[in-house]
């Protein structure tokens, strides 16, 4: 992630420094869907705390960008640091703008939002606590028309330049996102203000032990259950595991579609079990039978 | 001689998984070439699972890359097929693939240096599923590497995973010095202890190391420019998943990708696979060739998609 932070803007909205504002708008759109939660083409690369860093990136750049006067400092700013031989590096973050900005008119940034405010320079760890406020879901009412650039001459161009344009058929309508979302998890409970070191200490060791004894086979949902007994968030559980909170959670609901493969799974269980201070054999042995063996036998 | 190799192309068509259409697409950009007198020869590099053939609606050949592969007596043009297609010919694939499936390096560098020097504007490889070593090697040979990816989970981690290994795999090939190879592997898993998580990771990594070797990383990671196209699509949420993985890529790997266009769900692709009546070749307008059209122009002229 280092690098994405030495990025300038138009890298960073993955767009040329001579893009229209249309094209700008357009990347942002695209980045919002890119980086949510669950999207398909970013779950398997970047965790969820990546992708809001990198949600918070592209909201400050199109910020920037989509607002000529602050375009223009910008720019001005970069060919400031090209001159003094300083292009690469943090220093592209160190871009101030001379006045406070307008609130835009597209109402994307919301007030709240601390980098609408007049200045970009708090420390970056307060930055990206909130920038997740500006990001609203893509607007998924306008369909999108996909063409290739103006052809230019080529052994194809006499015979069917026309047949070969690439053109988005009516047919294809706006409904997959919808199917998308229906599968990705609802909203998580907010984290608990839990420290990994206490968290080792069960919340009502009691109510634990009775429950343990009524447990016959460790499966998702008893995974679960023993979890919040022990006081745990997902959240708690990823960041001592370094296993993806998504894939935690769908190894307790058991989808097992969205997880990798089956030895990956016996791995994670084992982590699992060794966190809620389960005895790991057993419980990856459970769970693997429960999920993975053929189920009428 | 040098002339001829200057004006040769060799497009290999990957992805990472089984059944996502690899051969579908290698087959039909084949014949869309060889229809507008584009001299086109289709090679079946899915060594231990070929069946472009079938996908050709041609019989399992007499004479096959294994021919030449194990006998150094037969020449490539000895395994060169002709087809009703004046332009289009076909090295078709190993049926028994003891023997070809693990070439020895010596045959792999006979079999490549005799690829290349097929007499034709473009040589299209059909590559396997996974990732050998093997499979990569083909895809960093050819001058434009198109992985084919649908738009589900699985086919996406898989691309993602074949862009990996192609490019530490081209990263690797760089160096002799038995550290950074050292460093190289143990960033290819994901929990390795020196904290790399990606591509420019490692290259930074390396450039501690060795600062003229980092930079030269830099210049093969820049150069790799790696294709996609997104087969089955059914929606234009699916269609600007290529755009997604194109923003992700740049982003995770730092690589540029091109998203040459996509293929919708048509019941017609697998009816004409059925009837082994590859789909482009009599003349049928349903959208799925639409597609394979922009597809093979878009390749053709260094195009992409734009999103519009
Ligand atoms: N656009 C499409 N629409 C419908 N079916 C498709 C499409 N593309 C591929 N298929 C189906 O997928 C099958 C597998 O394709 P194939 O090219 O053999 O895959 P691969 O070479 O990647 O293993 C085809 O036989 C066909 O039935
Ligand atoms: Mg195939």
């Amino acid at each position: 992630m280092k690098s994405l932070r030495t990025q300038n803007y138009y890298d960073i909205l993955g767009v040329a420094s001579s893009a229209s504002s249309e094209e700008i708008r357009r990347a942002f759109e695209l980045s919002k869907v890119t980086f949510q939660e669950n999207s398909l083409a970013t779950y398997s690369l970047f965790t969820d705390e990546e992708n809001q860093e990198i949600l918070g990136l592209i909201s400050r750049a199109y910020e920037t960008l989509f607002n000529p006067q602050l375009r223009r400092e910008y720019d001005d700013f970069l060919e400031g640091l090209k001159m003094e031989g300083g292009y690469e590096g943090d220093r592209v973050n160190d871009f101030q703008p001379k006045q406070a900005r307008q609130p835009l008119q597209t109402k994307i940034f919301q007030p709240r939002d601390p980098l609408s405010g007049p200045s970009f320079s708090q420390p970056p760890s307060q930055q990206s606590s909130s920038r997740q406020v500006s990001i609203q879901p893509a607007r998924q009412s306008r369909p999108e028309q996909l063409r290739t650039r103006p052809p230019e001459a080529g052994p194809l161009r006499e015979n069917a330049p026309e047949q070969l344009r690439a053109e988005a058929p009516e047919h294809l309508r706006e409904n997959a996102p919808e199917q998308l979302r229906a599968e990705a998890p609802g909203p998580e409970p907010a984290p608990l203000p839990l420290s990994p070191d206490s968290a080792e200490i069960p919340k009502n060791r009691e109510a634990l032990d009775k429950y343990l004894e009524s447990v016959t086979v460790f499966n998702g949902p008893v995974l679960k259950k023993i979890r919040e007994l022990h006081g745990l968030t997902l959240e708690n559980i990823a960041e001592q595991t370094k296993i993806r909170r998504t894939y935690l959670k769908y190894l307790e609901e058991e989808e097992l579609t969205f997880l990798p493969a089956e030895i990956y799974v016996k791995g994670f269980i084992v982590l699992m079990a060794r966190m809620l201070d389960l005895p790991a054999d057993r419980v990856s042995k459970d769970y693997m039978d429960t999920n993975y063996k053929d189920k009428s036998q | 001689m040098g002339k001829i190799l200057k004006e040769k192309e060799i497009i290999a068509i990957g992805g990472g998984k089984g059944g996502v259409g690899k051969s579908f697409l290698a087959s039909n950009l084949g014949i869309i070439l060889a229809k507008n007198q584009i001299k086109t020869v289709l090679v079946d590099a899915d060594l231990g699972g070929a069946n472009l053939h079938t996908c050709l609606g041609i019989q399992a050949p007499e004479v096959t890359l294994s021919d030449f592969v194990n006998n150094t007596n037969v020449r490539i043009e000895d395994v060169v097929l002709r087809t009703s297609l004046d332009n289009l010919m076909l090295i078709s694939g190993a049926q028994d693939f003891l023997g070809i499936a693990n070439p020895k390096y010596s045959q792999k560098l006979r079999l490549v240096r005799a690829i290349e020097n097929l007499n034709v504007r473009y040589i299209i490889l059909d590559l396997g599923a996974g990732t050998s070593n093997n499979t990569l090697d083909f895809f960093l040979l050819a001058d434009r590497g198109v992985l084919m990816v649908l738009p589900e989970p699985t086919s996406i981690e898989n691309a993602y995973r074949f862009i990996k290994s192609a490019l530490y795999r081209k990263l690797r090939m760089l160096t002799r010095e038995p550290q950074v190879r050292a460093v190289i592997e143990k960033a290819m898993d994901k929990k390795n202890d020196l904290g790399i998580q990606s591509p420019i990771d490692l290259i930074d990594h390396i450039s501690n190391l060795n600062p003229r070797l980092g930079l030269q990383l830099e210049e093969a990671l820049n150069s790799f420019r790696p294709a996609i196209v997104l087969n089955q699509v059914r929606s234009m949420a699916d269609v600007r998943i290529g755009f997604s993985m194109q923003s992700a890529c740049k982003k995770f790997f730092g690589l540029q990708v091109d998203y040459l266009g996509y293929i919708e769900n048509d019941d017609q692709v697998w009816q004409s696979i059925r009837k082994r009546q590859p789909i482009t070749l009599n003349g049928d307008h349903g959208k799925s060739v639409r597609n394979l059209r922009s597809i093979s122009y878009n390749l053709l002229h260094n195009l992409q998609l734009k999103m519009e």
